[in-house]
């Protein structure tokens, strides 16, 4: 029986494997540098109001570590402060689409019959969606605020977790433990949160990284295309160095390039984390059927 | 047939293989010996892990990448001539494949390309080998093994590997490594994956197309009815060796090693239309085959222990005619009972 | 909130325009097609119905331009870029991850690899991005400007050039597609390199390609019919679901280098609140995605006799 205390040895076996291995060593404290950027930086780089027109576009300096914007504002706190709402966002759309996914997804096949087969079309069309292209035609429509849009992107993309756990749980289904969970007469919801998910955290947690990481994507489009309400944040300062041009102003570089690079850092300690996570779970992930 | 009739066809002289390992090497065939004569079955006994397969992969010499030939050599005999089979370069080793030696894998369930069709594989093997055959030439002798195997054999020829039963598939392969009449074929756990009642049917048929054909067969089998009931010669490997060597009515009503003793008194009934001997059976676990101790590997199993087996690995003895032991202690080894 | 692009239009011209309310609605009816005196519901029916005719309405920015002209005329662009950054990306991934798959032991094979799983994780806007900066924008050492001159390569083609022009027609589509083909080549490719090692080393260690080398066939024929034909069906299938998305992964790529395709017109539709031509590129984006799924179930069908169904 799966108890708290084996979850618990569970995770840190894994975290202790996850530890070695270096890639997943390197997403995760680039993560957690991002985390602790986005927690301290209010109070230790406050962000810089007032326009300076005397300092547009300085190259970084040991007062401006990465240079100045076209209001001679400095970048560096834009940077250490811009993760943050992307990140909390991009965390409650995957919470949101997570656990969409893994009601569904267990429900679907313990309930079975017809309530199955709609849910599994339902996805399968869902799946046809244009993401991307809708959610920008979506902004024309409405005005997202952050909140709405987490729960957009939840909604948009349930349907693949959901066709996973529900493959997963139609073969955990046939397992012996379910049976003997089910002859002790204990109810599908126990089944399910206390048998099922728990086999299936690995599963959960990958798809959590790469839900984030497909957030994160969508965010940073829709901000880079000025279809969302302005804050500071790195979508937006690329944004604002693509609308203001900067972008072919050879000395606007460090105001372009490091939103860029901390966009791109951020995703990439996601895929580390995610591979990492792969290559830990594979043995009991792996399905490697012939025919 | 007398002892003088029969030629040697291949022999296999102090092999030793390891692999490499992130841990060290690991010594999966130590110094084994073993000869296979003209028109021969030798059973290949002993527990997971052991080295059988290790040993049956480097006769065709389909090492694993990690594997590595430490000492020893593999001699084909053909036409009076030596073929030195671990010296061999790739494109002479390709010839000896399928053609002079068949080697069946383990768990062969999914031997078949899924996306062509059964026949091709036929063709395929042949033409690799001998490019003059038309396909319907192929084709009619795949059929003529195919029915042998008691398959549809247009059925089986025009489907894909997905399309037949695990009983089917493992029919289906006997018959094509027969396809190039080879001398050897090995069978390496035939039945492994299958219930009982295709083993059975498989093991009759191997029968009936050894008592027509004249090939040798080196079979390796956690079954030791199968071994009983086909083979002529059985040895038991354990710990990457080969600790006991002999006839099949020597080793099964007399072994000379304890671990060849307690595998085999562990079955109830030899020769049974179930096929139920389990090597399982035997409390404890094999050495580890990296750091290996110098002692008798079966030692800390060992009911016959004395205290030199734990000072020294034993040489081979010789017990009798053509049966040789590898323990010090193999006097004390009591016969096989049988109540039946 | 608004309801219905119908009633969010026939708003905006009264309170933009100042235009009577009936003067609006004769207007929105005329552009849509609808009579607008019908309940909603069968209002939007009878949209639906113009759209299975092939009648998507005209353009409100443009009135007058039927979204169907607009769509035709931005549609081969983007399926040039696209699809050329597609076909590119793809072939040049099955090289490269075979190679990868075949010479683990060589120095060059880390590097493919690790390129590759970083370069597939940036997001596409960002290759974009960094290539204007590298190419078009920093003056290297050495030289007394970027590297190609970013600003006249926007756009899709040079004002005033057309088919007729031949080879300086042709000359000129690449050179201004040339951006957004090798942002789109750069995006996918690491995707392929990984997808195409994966498939061929595991395929690799398949028990029928072992069994094929103990049967003594050639590493020629192994190669062809045993390993490539069985690696290559993941690659055939994630290309035919990929061909689904040309249509819907341009929009910033294209706003990007300003490239006049269907995604930036998408956009501009979006910011000028052009509800009929937002419906319309939607409508096509999706049943882009939709042939090219049924279009994967059949290419599966063909290449993998296991999914094929009945006797
Ligand atoms: N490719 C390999 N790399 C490292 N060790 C291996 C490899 N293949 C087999 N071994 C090890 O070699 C030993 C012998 O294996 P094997 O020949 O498969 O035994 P058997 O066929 O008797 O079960 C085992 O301990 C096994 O774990
Ligand atoms: S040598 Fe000793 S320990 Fe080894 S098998 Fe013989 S009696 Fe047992
Ligand atoms: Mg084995």
């Amino acid at each position: 029986m799966v108890s708290t205390q084996y979850l618990f040895k569970k995770f840190k076996v894994g975290l202790k494997a996850m530890l070695s291995d270096k890639i997943g060593v390197l997403g995760i404290s680039i993560l957690l540098i991002i985390i602790l950027l986005s927690a301290i930086s209010p109070y230790i780089f406050p962000l810089q109001s007032r326009a300076d027109p005397t300092q547009i576009f300085q190259p970084p300096s040991g007062e401006n570590w990465l240079g100045t914007d076209h209001m001679g504002r400095d970048i560096w706190p834009q940077i250490a402060n811009g993760g943050r709402g992307l990140l909390l966002l991009a965390f409650i759309t995957a919470s949101i689409s997570v656990m969409i996914g893994i009601f569904l997804g267990t429900a679907a096949p313990l309930i079975g019959g017809k309530f199955d087969e709609i849910l599994l079309f339902f996805a399968d069309v869902w799946l046809t969606i244009p993401r991307f292209p809708l959610l920008v035609v979506l902004s024309g429509f409405f005005n997202l605020t952050s909140y709405v849009l987490a729960l957009v992107l939840a909604i948009l993309s349930w349907a693949g977790l959901f066709r996973s756990i529900r493959a997963e749980v139609l073969s955990l289904k046939e397992r012996e433990y379910v049976e003997a969970a089910k002859m002790l007469d204990l109810s599908m919801i126990h089944v399910i949160f206390k048998e099922i998910t728990p086999n299936m955290m690995p599963f959960i947690i990958m798809n959590f990284t790469l839900m984030m990481r497909h957030a994160i994507y969508a965010q940073v489009g829709l901000f880079f295309l000025g279809l969302l309400p302005l804050e500071v944040n790195w979508g937006v300062m690329l944004n604002i160095a693509w609308a203001q041009g900067a972008i072919y102003h050879p000395d606007a570089l460090w105001f372009i390039l490091a939103p860029a690079i901390a966009i791109s850092l951020l995703i990439l300690s996601l895929v580390w984390i995610n591979r990492s996570l792969e290559n830990l779970f594979n043995p009991v992930l792996r399905t490697d059927h012939d025919d | 047939m007398t002892k003088a009739m029969k030629k040697e066809l291949l022999k296999i002289n102090d092999l030793s293989i390891a692999y490499n390992t992130p841990r060290g090497k690991l010594h999966a065939v130590r110094n084994v010996n073993l000869t296979v004569h003209e028109n021969e079955v030798v059973a290949l006994i002993g527990e997971s892990g052991c080295g059988k397969t290790t040993l049956c992969l480097s006769i065709v010499q389909l090492d694993e990448d990690n594997a590595q030939l430490l000492n020893g050599e593999i001699n084909y005999y053909k036409d009076g001539e030596v073929k030195i089979l671990t010296q061999m370069s790739e494109r002479d080793i390709k010839i000896i494949r399928w053609q002079e030696i068949a080697l069946m894998f383990q768990a062969s369930q999914s031997v078949f390309n899924p996306v062509i069709k059964i026949k091709e594989h036929f063709i395929d093997t042949v033409k690799a080998h001998d490019n003059g055959y038309s396909r319907k030439a192929i084709i009619d002798k795949s059929k003529n093994l195919l029915s042998k195997m008691q398959l549809d054999a247009d059925r089986v020829l025009n489907s894909y590997a997905h399309e037949l039963s695990g009983g089917m598939k493992q029919r289906a392969l006997i018959a094509l490594s027969f396809i190039l009449d080879p001398k050897i074929v090995i069978f390496d756990e035939p039945t492994t994956a299958l219930d009982v009642l295709t083993q059975r049917k498989i093991i009759d048929l191997l029968r009936l197309i050894k008592e027509e054909y004249d090939f040798s067969i080196i079979i390796i089998t956690h079954d030791l009815a199968i071994a009983a009931e086909l083979a002529d010669k059985v040895a038991t490997m354990y710990a990457g060796q080969i600790v006991e060597n002999g006839k099949t009515e020597d080793i099964f009503y007399s072994p000379s090693h304890p671990y060849s003793y307690g595998l085999i008194n562990a079955v109830p009934k030899l020769i049974s239309d179930k096929c139920e001997g389990d090597l399982s059976s035997i409390p404890g676990s094999p050495p580890d085959l990296i750091d290996i101790e110098n002692k008798c590997q079966f030692s800390p199993r060992c009911n016959f222990a004395t205290e030199e087996c734990f000072r020294d690995e034993p040489t081979i003895s010789k017990v009798g005619e053509s049966h040789f032991v590898a323990c010090y202690n193999y006097k004390n080894v009591p016969p096989i009972r049988r109540d039946n | 909130m608004p309801s219905n692009p119908v009633d969010i239009y026939v708003n905006e011209l009264i309170s933009s325009h100042g235009i009577s309310v009936e003067a609006a609605r004769s207007r929105a009816s005329a552009l849509y097609a609808l009579d607008l005196d019908m309940p909603v519901w069968r209002q939007y029916i009878s949209y639906l119905g113009n759209l299975i005719q092939g009648n998507m309405g005209q353009s409100i920015r443009s009135p007058g331009v039927r979204v169907s002209t607009i769509i035709r005329a931005r549609l081969p662009w983007t399926l040039f870029t696209v699809g050329s950054g597609l076909i590119i990306s793809t072939i040049l991934g099955i090289v490269l991850g075979t190679i990868s798959a075949f010479k683990r032991d060589k120095w060059y094979e880390p590097i493919i690899t690790g390129s590759a799983s970083i370069i597939s994780a940036i997001p596409d806007f960002l290759i974009g991005i960094f290539l204007i900066i590298f190419f078009g924008i920093i003056t290297w050492f050495g030289m007394d400007r970027p590297l190609l001159p970013i600003q006249s390569m926007r756009g899709t083609h040079t004002m005033g050039l057309s088919i007729d022009d031949g080879f300086t027609y042709i000359r000129d589509i690449f050179a201004h597609g040339m951006f957004p083909i090798i942002t789109y080549v750069l995006a996918q490719i690491g995707m392929w390199v990984l997808l195409m090692k994966g498939s061929t080393t595991s395929t690799l260690k398949k028990e029928y390609v072992k069994l094929a080398e103990a049967r003594g066939l050639s590493n020629t024929k192994i190669m062809s019919k045993y390993v490539a034909r069985n690696a290559f069906l993941p690659i055939a299938t994630e290309f035919a679901m990929r061909m689904g998305f040309i249509l819907g992964g341009s929009l910033i790529i294209e706003q990007l280098f300003v490239y006049e395709g269907l995604g930036l017109e998408l956009l501009n539709a979006v910011h000028g609140r052009d509800y009929p031509v937002m419906q319309g590129i939607l409508l096509i984006i999706t049943a882009c995605i939709v042939f090219s799924n049924l279009f994967a179930e059949l290419i599966y069908g063909a290449l993998d006799p296991r999914t094929r169904r009945g006797e």
